[in-house]
């Protein structure tokens, strides 16, 4: 049992070709860790610090979802991981655990960013203008969290009973752009 | 054909074959099917909606009220197309419209004999008796008899897609004044995006000939649109049409993608949806031109003036050989010139106009106006001179120039209402919404040179140092004309059939207002929305009312500005794509064992699983309750909302959430909990199950799962933001699977050999937390079905493989999956409150739980809860329902009335909430809420389904029909 697959995607990943520059590559991010962390009151500085060392050292990525809420993505999961989250908090924010509760998709090429902007209404040369910034929104009524992760890539995470839908509405939107996706190495 | 020889904007060395009505035709690409059909020699392309009278091509552009024609065939018929808007493409397939058997002989003409009967607003005044007559004949037989296109009613088999676009600048239009405004903000470095419906650059300059900045109108767009191509910051999307302006500074526009290709790619969408937000809107949407209302100005061969000019110009397409021009402003005389140039004999330019300071012309000029013509097509005129007298000329082609529209619909989405410009003698925007700028025809300026000026301005103004001169009109306006005294049917609304007549009716029968005349008449109801003709009926009703223009105002218009497909607002969202669908952890599992699915909100869940030998599906939901009451089932409940919370005071705000105490909720123990909305009804039902000292985990409902959590950030980041808790939704997270009946015990154990479940150790109402498959595992002792039960949640990626493992462990004990039917089944045997009971209208009371309403504390609907009338002793109460004759079935929904008494309102006293078969009592039975239900067991009461003409006698008892001592879910 300790080898089933964290992956949320891989039924729609089986079969794509293995193919860069082809405008739009997609690859899953199976990772081990992935907690909500919610700042206490008056914990929000703190917290964004304390977060920020954690993500350091632990090779980390946050993703700001709300007002004094993250999202820690991490390759790192299981109980030390969350009790060494606990710690380097030090009482300023709580964490849940959401390690399996998030489909996480990378999405990278020329057309990475058309592709994606056809789902959000949200101006992303602005809201995602620069590596690491991010937002929470809705591509075809499916809750989504974005981030760009380099000028031509993105990462996408989304709920894990919705990423049949958000599957189908990636390949109609690629497909209008006359793109096929391709698996990322 | 009439072609024309000389230059066009058509490719002649690109011929193009295409059927009108079954006939064979050639055109160029670059034709549009409008100007095709003229080059054609087709004059009549359809009937007119309401008299069937033969109508011609009257415009080039998206406002055409005549020329509406059904594209393709089959699933793909797409009809009330404009002729002049459909580019031409090889194998295109074009039919009329609301004639038969064809647009040259059209049997239903017979509807013209009877135009008395046809007056305005003649579907108030006849038809009304009898009554009954109305939806059964005449209804359907003027539906049949008037109309526009009919759609396959087959699926449709393009896609559609959808993009979002953000611009520092929006023009729309691109003609001089667009054109001119989008390369000055691109110099400047702005985000521009520049949409035109045509499928090239230009507008008006590509049909009108003259120069700007001392470059031909060609040759200027050329260069312009050269330059804009080198800006990277300019987005320019042809064969796009604006359809509305919305709140945010957000505007919507279709994209035809594929519509002008005879093989679209594989995948390639038909059309697509642009939300766009821009800071700035400029509308270089251009003008109209005007008809003239004259006795039979409907007639094929009578034109706008304008369009007569892009036949002849940009298509080379003669719509006739002989021509005069009916105007009344300058720009008939540039047509006239154009048409004498081409090689068309014009007899004559008509002026309206009283002065004498009209252009110079060879040609000859008539001052005076056309009262009536001639001919099935137009063969010729009436005109009547200035000192009265008729001459009859002989034409087949008139062009009609009555001056221009500005194209300012779009400021009235915003709410900005049009005022009439005595300078423009039109309809303006003096006071455009913020954001919102109008340049060039638009704006009144009408020659190109000045609208090309106006557009460059705009953006000065806006972006740059300002500086930008006051617009004026440029060239003299025309009034709005009405021919009097024609003899001849004059059309206002061509679509529509709407007349002169029609308007002065309306006026004289009260519906003196432009909205109730548009509601009256249908003036400006149809495809076109009046952009031809409503601005004349204005002018109608001014002169009859004795008030000026100003007084009497115009329509707001709406959006959409013009047709959109329904297909490209929906997008992918279609059939099963309607909405985003949730699957559960096991759907695969639950897909290959046999699972039919039901919509529970956006999931699918499990409804049952159809076994070898089930019957149909109520056997599969009985064979699947029976094996929980005897040995054990397993059921997927991740779908319930599952809500984390953390923090000191996290048991404080559970007590003011739920209406019984939380906070004594020991650790490892799971509680039943009520949530009343702040109108004391009751809002939710679930457990929360005390996990550590400070945090814990709630279910909810899986209806109410996002309602919860929205309640929740309410209450802690609104009403109490002081305390120390943090809330979070953690349903996707977990897979949930219920094992239930006698066996689920030692199923688990099987399972879980490690930990201790005995009724000692683990007792009704624990919670553990564990590993399974080395990840983090729940479980909870908690029964919905009255049976010994548990609930197991694992990682949600594990879910599949946790029912798999149960499935296989559980052979021994006769495990049997089951779904949502069984479940219920259960649930309703047990007397357990679900979504029929919980409807939004019932307090504690109602369900049988006033007891669980906490007098130690405060909680959330605690006050209104105290109503009165929610402690009314005559409310309904939840009951159990028994059919008397075993053998009946029992009908949901059904009214619950005392024995005997008459199936009428007043005696209603409750309802059927749900209902099952039930293998435990081998019959039907219910739930329901029945007035001063607890004190009525034992009574007969009537159920009767008015819905499903089902009436039958019930016994009244208690909800709890199995175990009602609660010793199975205790064992």
């Amino acid at each position: 049992m300790d080898n089933i697959s964290k992956s949320a995607f891989a039924p729609y990943l089986q079969g794509l070709e293995t193919a860069a520059g082809h405008g739009l590559e997609v690859k899953e991010w199976t990772v081990a860790g992935i907690a909500a962390v919610m700042a206490r009151p008056d914990g929000q500085d703190a917290a964004t610090q304390c977060l920020a060392d954690f993500a350091t050292t632990h090779g980390a990525m946050v993703l700001n979802i709300g007002p004094a809420q993250w999202l820690l993505i991490a390759p790192q999961g299981g109980p030390a991981w969350h009790d060494a989250l606990d710690c380097a908090l030090g009482g300023s924010a709580t964490h849940f655990d959401q390690s399996a509760g998030f489909g996480l998709l990378a999405l990278s090429g020329s057309k990475a960013g058309t592709v994606l902007q056809k789902g959000l209404f949200v101006d992303l040369d602005v809201a995602l203008a620069v590596d690491g910034a991010n937002l929470a929104s809705m591509i075809a009524h499916v809750p989504v969290i974005a981030c760009r992760t380099a000028p031509d890539a993105f990462l996408v995470a989304v709920p894990r009973s919705y990423v049949g839908s958000f599957w189908h509405w990636l390949e109609a939107a690629a497909t209008a752009e006359a793109i096929k996706p391709t698996a990322r190495r | 054909m009439t072609r024309i020889a000389g230059p066009a904007l058509i490719d002649r060395t690109r011929p193009i074959s295409f059927r009108f009505d079954g006939r064979t035709m050639t055109g160029y690409a670059g034709d549009t099917l409008a100007s095709a059909l003229i080059a054609n020699g087709v004059r009549i392309v359809g009937r007119s909606f309401k008299y069937h009278r033969p109508r011609g091509i009257l415009t080039d552009g998206p406002d055409e009220p005549n020329a509406l024609v059904t594209l393709h065939g089959g699933a793909r018929a797409e009809p009330n197309s404009k002729a002049p808007m459909v580019e031409l493409f090889d194998g295109l397939e074009a039919h009329s419209q609301n004639c038969w058997p064809s647009p040259r002989f059209d049997l239903m003409a017979v509807n013209g004999l009877l135009s008395p009967i046809f007056v305005a607003g003649f579907y108030y005044k006849t038809f009304m008796w009898p009554a009954a007559f109305w939806e059964r004949l005449y209804e359907p037989l003027i539906r049949r008899a008037a109309g526009l296109g009919r759609l396959s009613g087959a699926e449709d088999p393009d896609t559609y897609d959808r993009s979002h676009a953000f611009a520092d600048l929006l023009v729309v239009g691109a003609g001089p004044a667009g054109l001119s405004a989008a390369l000055a903000a691109a110099r400047q470095g702005k985000r521009v995006i520049l949409i035109e419906n045509d499928h090239r650059l230009g507008g008006r300059l590509l049909s009108e000939n003259g120069q700007i900045s001392g470059q031909s109108h060609l040759n200027w767009v050329e260069s312009v649109t050269t330059e804009l191509a080198t800006h990277d910051n300019v987005t320019i999307l042809t064969r796009t049409a604006l359809f509305g302006v919305y709140d945010g500074r957000t505007l919507g526009a279709i994209e035809r993608v594929a519509d002008h290709l005879a093989h679209p790619a594989k995948g390639q969408p038909r059309q697509r949806y642009w939300k766009i937000v821009a800071e700035q809107t400029i509308f270089a949407t251009g003008a109209t031109e005007r008809p003239i209302a004259f006795g039979g100005n409907d007639r094929p061969g009578i034109m706008m003036a304008s369009a007569v000019q892009s036949y002849v110009n940009r298509y080379a397409a003669a719509p006739g050989r002989c021509a005069a021009i009916f105007t009344q402003c300058d720009s008939g005389y540039a047509v006239a010139a154009d048409l004498a140039a081409a090689g068309i004999e014009v007899a004559a330019i008509i002026d309206a106009r009283a002065g004498t300071n009209q252009p110079t012309t060879d040609l000859r000029v008539l001052r005076g106006e056309v009262v009536r013509t001639h001919g099935k097509c137009l063969k010729s005129i009436d005109v009547r001179h200035h000192d009265g007298r008729i001459e009859r000329i002989k034409v087949d082609l008139l062009a009609v120039a009555g001056g221009w529209n500005p194209n300012i619909g779009f400021a009235s989405h915003l709410g900005s209402r049009p005022t009439w410009s005595e300078e423009l003698q039109a309809f303006h925007q003096d006071t455009p919404p913020a954001g919102m700028h109008f340049v060039g025809a638009a704006a009144g300026l009408n020659s190109a040179e000045a609208a090309a000026a106006s557009g460059a301005d705009c953006v000065q103004q806006l972006f740059g140092d300002g500086g930008a001169r006051p617009l004026s009109a440029d060239t003299p306006a025309a009034p709005p004309l009405v021919v009097a005294d024609t003899g001849q049917k004059a059309f206002v609304d061509f679509q529509h059939d709407v007349t002169v007549a029609d308007v002065l009716l309306a006026e004289q029968e009260g519906y003196s207002s432009v909205e109730h005349l548009k509601r009256y008449t249908t003036l400006g109801m149809a495809t076109d929305q009046g952009k031809i003709g409503q601005v004349l009926g204005h002018r109608l009703l001014a002169q009859q009312r004795g008030t000026s223009m100003a007084a009497v105002g115009t329509i707001a218009a709406r959006p959409p500005h013009t047709p959109v497909a329904i297909g490209a607002l929906a997008g992918i969202h279609r059939g099963l794509h309607l909405k985003p669908t949730r699957l559960t952890p096991t759907h695969d599992w639950a897909a290959a064992h046999g699972a039919s699915f039901v919509n529970a909100g956006l999931w699918k869940r499990a409804q049952w699983y159809t076994q070898p030998g089930d019957k149909d599906w109520l056997a599969s939901a009985v064979r699947e309750a029976v094996a929980v009451r005897s040995g054990v089932g397993i059921c997927d409940v991740s779908t319930l909302g599952k809500i984390e919370l953390a923090g000191p005071d996290a048991a404080q705000l559970l007590d003011r959430l739920y209406a019984n105490v939380m906070s004594t909720l020991p650790v490892g123990k799971v509680r039943y909990g009520l949530m009343l909305r702040e109108d004391g009804f009751v809002f939710d039902d679930g457990t929360v199950a005390r996990l550590a000292e400070n945090r814990y985990v709630i279910s909810t409902t899986t209806a109410n799962a996002i309602a919860v959590m929205r309640h929740i950030d309410f209450a802690t980041q609104v009403i109490w933001p002081e305390l120390d808790v943090q809330a979070c939704s953690v349903t996707e997270n977990w897979a949930q699977i219920a094992v239930a009946g006698p066996q689920s015990r030692a199923l688990l154990q099987k399972l879980l050999p490690e930990i201790d479940l005995s009724n000692a150790a683990f007792p009704f109402m624990g919670a553990l937390q564990s590993y399974w498959a080395g990840a983090p595992m729940r479980l909870f002792r908690i029964s919905f079905s009255g049976e010994l039960a548990y609930e197991i949640a694992v990682q949600t990626h594990l879910g599949d493989a946790l029912i798999g493992k149960l499935a296989e462990l559980g052979h021994a004990y006769g495990c049997t999956p089951y779904g949502l039917e069984a479940l219920g089944i259960l649930r309703i045997e047990k007397g357990h409150a679900a979504g029929g009971e919980l409807n939004g209208q019932v307090t504690a009371g109602d369900l049988g739980l006033g007891r669980m309403l906490s007098k130690k504390k405060d909680f959330i609907g605690r006050a209104m809860a105290e109503r009165p009338a929610l402690l009314d002793s005559g409310r309904p109460t939840l009951v159990g329902l028994r059919p008397v004759n075993p053998a009946q079935q029992l009908t949901g929904g059904s009214h619950l009335l005392p024995r005997g008494a008459p199936a009428i309102a007043s005696q209603d006293q409750g309802h059927v909430t749900s209902v099952a078969f039930s293998p435990e009592l081998n019959q039907w039975i219910g739930l329901g809420l029945l007035a001063q239900g607890t004190t009525r067991e034992g009574e007969i009461v009537t159920a009767v389904s008015p819905v499903r003409g089902t009436s039958i006698d019930v016994v009244v008892s208690s909800p709890v029909f199995v175990d009602p001592e609660g010793d199975k879910l205790r064992g």
